[in-house]
């Protein structure tokens, strides 16, 4: 019996001389973003921005990408953190940052606002060819600006771009991705201080 | 018969009573001091008819000197030029008027003085003048005649008028609205006959027994009055009760508005944090479904890596 434990203990302690790849994780800031040509249109009203609506690819961390028709994820590469957090923290900042409302507050605060911005992301995912000799990166995202006291949809815009990778790994895609991103949070800004306190 | 007459004395004696004579007139006839004159000058525009020389100038009701000239004005024709004496201690100024009065019903006139204005510099002579000159007023008549003469200008004017309104347009009107009163008070003639004076009557009785009538219903009038305002009040008692409780009740509603906007607070609160929550699951839920697959693909995974790592472009 005694003999038995000490070879249960062996197996399961042999597992852990198994090795791993060394992971890379990944991460997308944003730097700059649009300032809108009608600062503080809305000076009395307050924007409140929803957590973007994704797939559950985008919920996870782990980064995947399209080959021709498959769906795989990178083994040794991954994001930092959730596509679909880093993308709503991205909207917020470059709202913020494009002075159009009073105040930009996200999904989680408890005070009241005037407007509620909710966006849907369609695609955010790097795309290779069946030969995997030419890669792009996508994005598709609608906007919608609904105003808090008849729930009703005041405007609404949808963006979708795509951008050749650098080169044809993960860090290429993420370069792609961060480009697009910031394509459509200046959009974003450019489209609010148009459409918002009409 | 021894007559001595000495002419000699006789002579004396005549010149002596001459001289004494001379001299008694003298005293007589000399000017006192007080009544030393001065001579002035007055132009009348109208007739002096009834003023003499020696004529009376009074200041205020004293005769104060005499007219002793009176002549046509040489330079205007139109005027009267009277020369009178007066006291020299007669207050005579710029503002001194002289007027034409009428001395009672004897048809004589005298120059009556008027001083407006007590603080007037002193009259003097002008250059042209040979005494100073009084500046004259119209006499009493002369207004007169001059208001006659512009109240028959009126008259006449008045007269015009009236003769215009009842020219025989006017006259014609007249006579038709005439003829119409008169059509008028024979209808109402015709109407007030017997049987409609007997109705009058009538309703004169019937008003006055309608009016005892209403006497009668005073009393009760004033006692339904009574009870209206005793049953206003407790109207407005009862209104009075509704409003407090309205009031409360307005009080509780807003409480209850209050509280329902608490609640529905305190629910937005709790969804947003639920939300959260449900995310973080969901994320949970997420990572431990890409677990779950992971081993339902390879079992083994669990202690021993063996399943092959598919690597991607760049890996």
């Amino acid at each position: 019996m005694k003999q038995l434990y000490i070879f249960l203990s062996l197996v399961i302690f042999s597992a852990c001389s198994t090795t791993y790849p060394p992971y890379t994780s990944y991460d997308i800031k944003l730097q700059n973003s649009a300032v809108a040509n009608k600062a503080k249109a809305c000076s009395q009203e307050t924007l409140r921005v929803d957590n973007v609506s994704t797939s559950q690819l985008l919920m996870s961390t782990k980064m995947y990408y399209v080959s021709g028709v498959e769906s795989y994820s990178y083994s040794v590469s991954e994001w930092s953190e959730r596509p679909s957090e880093f993308i709503t923290e991205a909207f917020v900042t470059a709202l913020q940052k494009s002075n159009v409302f009073a105040n930009v507050i996200s999904a989680d605060s408890k005070a009241k606002s005037h407007y509620l911005l909710e966006s849907r992301v369609d695609t955010f995912m790097q795309y290779y060819d069946e030969a995997q000799t030419k890669s792009y990166a996508k994005i598709s995202v609608s906007f919608f600006l609904i105003d808090t006291q008849t729930q009703e949809i005041v405007a609404h815009m949808h963006f979708e771009q795509e951008e050749s990778c650098e080169s044809l790994d993960a860090k290429g895609g993420v370069k792609a991705l961060k480009k697009l991103l910031q394509e459509a949070a200046n959009a974003l800004a450019l489209w609010i201080a148009d459409e918002g306190c009409k | 018969m021894n007559n001595k007459v000495n002419y000699t004395f006789v002579g004396i004696s005549v010149l002596i009573g001459f001289a004494l004579l001379f001299a008694f007139t003298y005293w007589m006839l000399k000017p006192s001091s007080d009544e030393e004159t001065q001579k002035y000058l007055i132009y009348f525009d109208e007739s002096v008819f009834g003023l003499n020389l020696d004529a009376p100038v009074k200041f205020r009701g004293i005769t104060v000197g005499k007219v002793v000239d009176l002549r046509i004005n040489k330079k205007n024709t139109q005027q009267v030029q009277v020369t009178v004496e007066i006291r020299k201690s007669t207050p005579i100024n710029e503002s001194t008027v002289a007027k034409l009065t009428a001395q009672g019903i004897t048809g004589l006139t005298y120059i009556n003085l008027t001083q407006r204005k007590h603080n007037a510099p002193p009259l003097k002579k002008k250059e042209g003048e040979k005494y100073p000159v009084i500046k004259s007023v119209p006499s009493f008549f002369e207004n007169f005649e001059h208001s006659l003469g512009d109240m028959t200008a009126e008259l006449s004017k008045t007269l015009k008028k009236t003769q215009e309104l009842l020219d025989k347009q006017n006259q014609k009107e007249m006579t038709r609205l005439l003829t119409k009163s008169a059509d008028v008070m024979e209808k109402l003639d015709t109407m007030l006959d017997e049987k409609t004076i007997n109705h009058v009557q009538t309703s004169a009785k019937n008003i006055d027994a309608i009016t005892y009538k209403i006497d009668k219903l005073i009393p009760n009038i004033d006692a339904f009055v009574d009870k209206t305002v005793e049953w206003e009040r407790g109207i407005n008692n009862s209104f009075d009760s509704i409003k407090d409780t309205y009031l409360r009740m307005d009080d509780k509603m807003k409480n209850m508005a209050n509280s329902f906007e608490d609640a529905k607070n305190s629910f937005e609160t709790l969804t947003r944090e639920l939300d959260k929550t449900m995310q973080e699951s969901q994320y949970l839920m997420i990572d431990f479904q890409n677990t779950v697959d992971s081993l339902e693909k390879s079992p083994s995974d669990i202690l021993y890596k063996k399943r092959a790592i598919h690597k991607a472009p760049g890996e």
